[in-house]
């Protein structure tokens, strides 16, 4: 980065002297400035503001040190987040879902997910949904989200109970065998869907601020790890939770997301997708 | 410069486009998908590709012309150039094909494919040996002239070369030790802090790279062009030295609404900022002076007589008054978003971009138009055959600006996001947008067309008489014979930028390494 004069002039002397001035009156110059912007950025604006405290701690908060409370750095409102589910995706949670035990997982499905959702985990009508070809993350999220109590609605209270007697590695074994059933399941073409719900679903649409159901739901490698694939689960499932969600009965989605997408869509247009993204409920044959 | 602007008419056409689809008019191919892909292709192609490998070309013209002297490394150049190449189509491939959407800042923790960020980093890579070929170039003319000036055009390229090897050391960074790693899927968390100040130190200068071949053409040859001499000599490398010192510690403008630092280092860089000013209105008065010599020496009189005596048949100086024109309403833009209180204003919104569209599209690009023209018959060995187009397009492109920007300022103001697909229009609260989204799509095609006419120009308008005359760059009224040192080179500069930076940059990244840091998930993708 640095760039060495040749000091070939033939009068080094007359050129230390033409530069003398120069050198000190833009160090000056550019130092004073400087200095000034500083005083009044650390010391005199941080001190006309409001938030108070000695001298010491302004000049801290104006660094932006942590634990001073600088008001843009820290929010400093008194509104407190509530977040939606009590799941957050860090790596610690990731960590602990990748550490589930798959063979640990379908004992412990056999005993207690099977007389609902199946041995095969395709559930066993339209009221149960089918658990396989989900992310480990999508399982592990709305496990948690029963046990916290963050998700309501529909059989919540059944399996809020179950999932208070899971610890958080059981839930992870859950999560880890549930996602290896199956291989995922491929978008299949629906021949005789209106064309404005499939457009819904694969384009979205952006003049109503709707995104794309896909952009989440469908098979890219870019959605977010804890959203459940919608494909071949039970349309009237589907259905139900889009209802819950539109009803604000169920509440377990971060930022309001599916409250906010499932309120603007029309009845018809959740019954349109639940048709497009699911399979017809059906009894499975006893085992 | 024939790879730079065929990037530059591939990315115009999806400028138009992207403001088609912004528009209420339905627009073919529109997803949003396609409108991501073509924001960060037409972002990367324009501010990165068009920019870098027009300044190295211009830098290469400059060294030969103004020394008169063969360019040292020149096998190196060649070889810069076309790694410089092999970058942009991993880059542009790789956007058009949708796996890097990320748009062309970057925004992390979302991760494009890799190939988007290595293409990137070649390129850079590529600059950095023109930026040693600029200053090997210009040691070797002092070795050989002892003591005397440096060509102010070489001096002004050299100090574009010095303040891009300083630029790119911030991005550099963030792709190399943040998001590469992120995107090759080494890491799964990224500090986004870190990785957008890093950013921001780049994210200002870079502009000011963008800017200085446009500076070094008003001091060079528009006094030339005009039939005039150049005002001051001196005026000029100062503002080049300005330029370098005070286009870097000056990013954290662009984290104004961020939390990750105090509001000191907020207001500091703020201030700083305000210095810009300095250099842009030294070169505004010294180029007005320069053209007004040239004006009475027409025999203009009075105290604006001689502007309409100004040769304003010559494309240099024609561009030279379009761009003061854009260059004046896109500078006060410019003090809104950089001011601490008055950014939160128009934060992110249409009025950002219809900022640096009229200053860095308006102003400097069609100074780059301006060179073009000037420096193609040198290339070719043939004059143009006629000035009626070159004028048309330039005039074209003022005219399209304009019709572009202005109405992206008023609905900055009423609040327009930019970097958006598409809008509700029938929403009653935003329906008032429509009619000026149309009026700024139409000044998109202007430009459109104004784009293919330059392209077209340069391929076909020089055919002319054969070109003989060398280069002239325009003599100062007063030549300088003897320099202060300081004025001749750039050792103290480097010195001040370093502890400005220090000073600017220094506690803001330390505090990601001495309280820890965020790290947020990645998101890919590709």
């Amino acid at each position: 980065m640095s760039e060495h004069d040749p000091i070939s002039a033939p009068d080094d002397g007359l050129d230390r002297e033409l530069d003398r001035p120069w050198r000190t009156w833009a160090s000056i110059g550019i130092g004073a400035f400087a200095l000034v912007a500083i005083f009044f950025g650390f010391i005199v604006l941080p001190l006309a503001e409001p938030g108070g405290g000695n001298f010491l701690t302004v000049v801290c908060r104006a660094l932006g040190v942590p634990g001073y409370g600088d008001t843009a750095a820290e929010g400093g409102g008194t509104a407190a987040a509530h977040p939606a589910s009590g799941v957050t995706w860090t790596v610690a949670t990731l960590g602990q879902v990748g550490a589930g035990n798959p063979q640990a997982g379908a004992q412990l499905a056999g005993d207690v997910c099977a007389a609902c959702h199946g041995a095969d985990g395709l559930g066993q009508d339209g009221s149960f949904p089918r658990l396989t070809h989900q992310s480990a993350e999508a399982i592990y999220k709305q496990l948690q989200d029963y046990k916290s109590g963050a998700r309501l609605g529909g059989r919540s209270a059944t399996m809020a109970g179950i999932a208070q007697s899971l610890t958080d590695q059981q839930i992870a074994d859950l999560a880890a065998y549930y996602a290896g059933l199956g291989k995922p399941f491929a978008a299949h073409p629906v021949l005789s869907m209106t064309p404005s719900i499939i457009h819904l679903a694969q384009q979205g649409d952006p003049h109503r601020a709707l995104p794309a159901c896909d952009s989440c739901h469908g098979d890219a490698r870019d959605r977010p790890r804890e959203a459940p694939v919608l494909w071949d689960q039970y349309s009237s499932y589907i259905e139900q939770e889009l209802q819950l969600f539109a009803s604000g009965e169920r509440s377990n989605d971060d930022y309001g997301r599916m409250r906010d997408i499932a309120k603007r869509l029309t009845p018809e247009e959740i019954s349109g997708l639940a048709i497009y993204y699911g399979v017809v409920g059906i009894t499975a044959p006893a085992q | 410069m024939w790879v730079a602007f065929g990037v530059f008419g591939l990315a115009a056409i999806l400028g138009a486009w992207q403001m088609w689809v912004r528009s209420p008019i339905p627009a073919p191919f529109a997803s949003p998908d396609t409108y991501y892909a073509s924001v960060t292709a037409h972002g990367t192609l324009m501010a990165y590709v068009l920019t870098t490998l027009f300044a190295m070309g211009f830098g290469y013209y400059v060294a030969v012309s103004a020394l008169d002297r063969p360019l040292p490394g020149l096998r190196y150049a060649w070889i810069a150039f076309w790694m410089a190449v092999v970058g942009v189509a991993m880059a542009a491939v790789t956007v058009l094909l949708g796996k890097a959407s990320v748009l062309y800042t970057f925004y992390p923790p979302l991760t494009g494919s890799a190939f988007y960020y290595i293409g990137l980093v070649l390129v850079v890579v590529a600059s950095w040996v023109w930026v040693a070929i600029m200053l090997i170039a210009m040691r070797g003319w002092k070795r050989g002239n002892p003591g005397k000036p440096v060509p102010l055009a070489m001096f002004g390229t050299v100090a574009n070369a010095i303040l891009w090897g300083w630029t790119t050391v911030g991005v550099a960074a963030e792709l190399l030790f943040q998001v590469i790693p992120a995107a090759l899927g080494w890491t799964d968390t990224i500090d986004v802090g870190l990785s957008r100040t890093l950013f921001s130190w780049t994210l200002h200068a870079i502009v000011y790279f963008w800017l200085l071949p446009a500076y070094i053409a008003f001091y060079t040859m528009v006094p030339q062009a005009a039939g005039s001499r150049l005002y001051s000599d001196l005026m000029g490398r100062v503002s080049f030295i300005l330029f370098l010192v005070y286009s870097l510690p000056v990013g954290m403008h662009h984290l104004l609404m961020d939390p990750e630092h105090g509001s000191g280092f907020k207001f500091l860089q703020s201030a700083l900022t305000g210095l810009v000013t300095v250099p842009t209105l030294l070169t505004i008065f010294t180029i007005t002076a320069s053209l007004e010599i040239a004006g009475r020496l027409r025999g203009g009189t009075g105290l604006f007589g001689w502007v309409a005596k100004l040769p304003w048949r010559e494309p240099m100086v024609l561009a030279t008054g379009l761009s003061f024109f854009m260059l004046g309403f896109g500078g006060f833009g410019g003090i809104v978003n950089m001011s601490y209180g008055m950014n939160a204003m128009i934060h992110n919104t249409a009025w950002v971009t219809a900022h640096f569209h009229l200053i860095f599209g308006g102003a400097v690009v069609i100074m780059y138009f301006a060179i073009a023209y000037a420096i193609w018959p040198r290339l070719t060995g043939h004059e143009a055959a006629n000035l009626r187009q070159v004028r048309l397009q330039l005039w074209l492109w003022t005219i399209g600006i304009v019709i572009v920007t202005f109405p992206w300022h008023m609905l900055g103001l009423q609040g327009q996001p930019r970097r958006v697909e598409s809008f509700d229009y029938s929403d009653p609260l935003i329906a008032g947008w429509a009619p000026w989204v149309v009026v700024s799509m139409i000044g998109g095609f202007i430009m459109l067309a104004s784009a293919l006419l330059f392209i077209w120009n340069l391929a076909t308008l020089f055919r002319g008489a054969p070109s003989t005359q060398p280069t002239r760059y325009a003599m100062a009224v007063h030549p300088p014979r003897r320099l202060p040192p300081v004025l001749n080179g750039f050792g103290m500069w480097n010195v001040v930028v370093l502890v400005l930076m220090l000073v600017a940059y220094g506690y803001p990244i330390a505090q990601f390494f001495i309280y820890g840091s965020n790290q947020a998930l990645v998101q890919r993708l590709d």
